[in-house]
């Protein structure tokens, strides 16, 4: 690796917190260097729409005291952290990516920051994402782009997070995801990204694409990371509980259920890479079997058919007042929500419970579901949702977002291109903890990570 | 005006946003007057490129498989099945 800050970049939150707890560096030389990477490398990302550099060097600051007086406040004390930037913050500016809050001074944290901050992360910043998580760049804050090819898209909506970690500007970074704009991005730009249970996270102060399905969950470069992280942000009210039903550390006996409704149309190199994950699976001893979800065929639709008027009620007023404000693609879609008839939005809210009870039945069967995260590698430009290939980009990922299940991706090789493919697991309701662990292990078994990418055009 | 796929089918008109799904009529002229109805100002333009994907969606959910409305795609609330956690 090399480029700005390169030492200290492909270190994981985990080696950080133990390089702190050993003396071995401090939350200040980290801050410093990574400050310094995103100098180098954003103006080739433009992963970054704020980047708090006062509020991290006091954080830092902080923390390093905390070490030196061997009173850390938990594990991933001193670790910087980026936020999407619909994610409040008191004195960042909330932008959502849009013309619309650009001057968005929120008074006060979000219930996540208020968590991250109590447990001593840093926060580095706010990162690019789709205009309001919907879909689309808007063009006063453009694309952020892929580390492993500047060309790329680094996906949605949490496309600045993901970049930023996969980068090693920041070593991990909070998403949210209401259609997979955690776990698309982070398969795009090679990295882990959990979307948690529904309700498992709290949205206190994080803006809403749609109340029903949106999720706030963790990325990282590694699951352990991810895992950290979805700690100090898990609400659920007795984690310990499901960590003592917690499976074994070992995959053998893992009941593991390939979708058959995502294994299709998948193309050449995503395929590829997913067949060589499950013969790798099986070669540590998982069970798999094809499952099959039909329900699931309908979800993509019924996914839009909720969360659209979702969407156009949260943005009632600005669509009617501040029209012109919006990227082209992102008022199209809230026009459109406006319009669905009502009885439509309930046809769709009916196939959520028998989406939910079929998958239900088919996870009494097995452990966890898999497939492909995406069926492509990162294309040039996010596709718009309406579209052909926006509907395929988010066909893997949206049904568990429409039902609430907990999904995780990781990476899984490289394609076409030399860009990275990814497995999405996804696991029982409540069960986000088995998951990360299970997670783990396949990610040991599918071999070497590919690290962090050289970025061509970086200073 | 074309009515629904749904409206032609079963004849019925159900409410639906304030508006009956036969009134919407899509066209681009039926999209303008259904949205100038929840006070959204189309152009022209506009609800020419909203009609084939509200027609879509439309059509879509008319396949959705929960026409007995006393099975259990009917029951219960959208995530009935998720309340498997005792967390």
């Amino acid at each position: 690796m090399t480029g700005p800050g390169s030492q200290l970049a492909g270190l994981a939150a985990t080696e950080l917190a133990a390089q702190y707890r050993e003396r071995a560096l401090s939350p200040v030389e980290v801050v410093d260097a990574l400050l310094e990477r995103i100098a180098g490398l954003d103006s080739v990302l433009n992963a970054w729409v704020t980047v708090a550099e006062g509020l991290a060097r006091g954080a830092a600051q902080a923390s390093s005291e905390r070490y030196r007086h061997g009173e850390p406040r938990g594990p991933l004390d001193g670790v910087p952290i980026a936020l999407k930037d619909n994610c409040d913050v008191r004195g960042l500016a909330t932008t959502c990516g849009s013309r619309i809050l650009r001057d968005h001074m929120p008074r006060r944290d979000a219930e996540v920051v208020t968590r991250l901050q109590a447990a001593g992360a840093i926060i580095l910043g706010k990162t690019n994402m789709l205009e309001f998580a919907y879909g689309n760049v808007h063009p006063d804050v453009g694309q952020c782009n892929n580390p492993w090819n500047p060309e790329r898209t680094a996906g949605g909506s949490s496309s600045g997070s993901a970049a930023a970690v996969a980068a090693g500007m920041v070593p991990i970074a909070l998403g949210t995801d209401t259609g997979g704009s955690i776990r698309i991005p982070a398969a795009y730009c090679g990295i882990v990204g959990l979307k948690p249970t529904f309700g498992r996270v709290s949205h206190a102060g994080v803006f809403p694409l749609s109340w029903s399905i949106d999720h706030v969950g963790p990325l990282g470069r590694t699951v352990g990371d991810v895992a950290s992280l979805f700690d100090l942000i898990d609400s659920a009210p007795n984690p310990g509980r499901e960590r003592a039903d917690g499976r074994s550390s070992s995959l053998r006996g893992l009941r593991a259920g390939v979708v058959r409704q995502h294994v299709g149309g998948v193309r050449a190199g995503v395929r590829a890479a997913f067949d060589r994950s499950l013969n790798a699976l099986a070669g540590a001893g998982v069970d798999l079997e094809e499952v099959s979800l039909p329900s699931w065929e309908h979800a993509e639709a019924a996914h839009f058919l909720v969360l659209a008027p979702e969407a156009s009620a949260i943005h009632r007023d600005w669509i009617r007042s501040r029209p012109q404000d919006y990227a082209e693609d992102t008022l199209r879609q809230l026009q459109l929500g406006a319009l669905i008839p009502g009885d439509t939005h309930l046809r769709a809210q009916r196939l959520r419970t028998w989406i939910a009870r079929e998958t239900a039945a088919v996870l009494g069967r097995v452990e966890v579901l898999l497939s492909p995260t995406v069926g492509f590698v990162a294309p040039e430009r996010d596709p718009a949702l309406g579209s052909e290939l926006g509907a395929e980009e988010g066909l893997r990922t949206g049904p568990h977002c429409l039902i609430g299940l907990p999904a995780i991706s990781i990476p899984c090789g490289l394609a076409e291109d030399h860009l990275p493919t990814a497995l999405q697991l996804a696991g029982r309701w409540g069960r986000d903890r088995t998951l990360l662990e299970v997670a783990a292990r396949c990610r040991e078994a599918l071999g070497p990570e590919t690290g962090i990418p050289q970025i061509v055009g970086s200073a | 005006m074309a009515p629904s796929a749904r409206a032609r089918r079963d004849g019925d008109v159900l409410p639906a946003s304030g508006v009956s799904d036969r009134a919407i009529g899509l066209t681009a002229d039926g999209v303008v007057e259904l949205a100038r109805r929840v006070d959204l100002n189309l152009s022209p333009t506009q609800a020419t490129e909203l009609v084939p994907l509200l027609q879509q969606l439309l059509e879509a959910a008319d396949r959705f498989p929960v026409d007995d409305p006393a099975g259990a795609g009917w029951a219960g609330d959208p995530f009935d099945a998720s309340r498997g956690s005792d967390l």
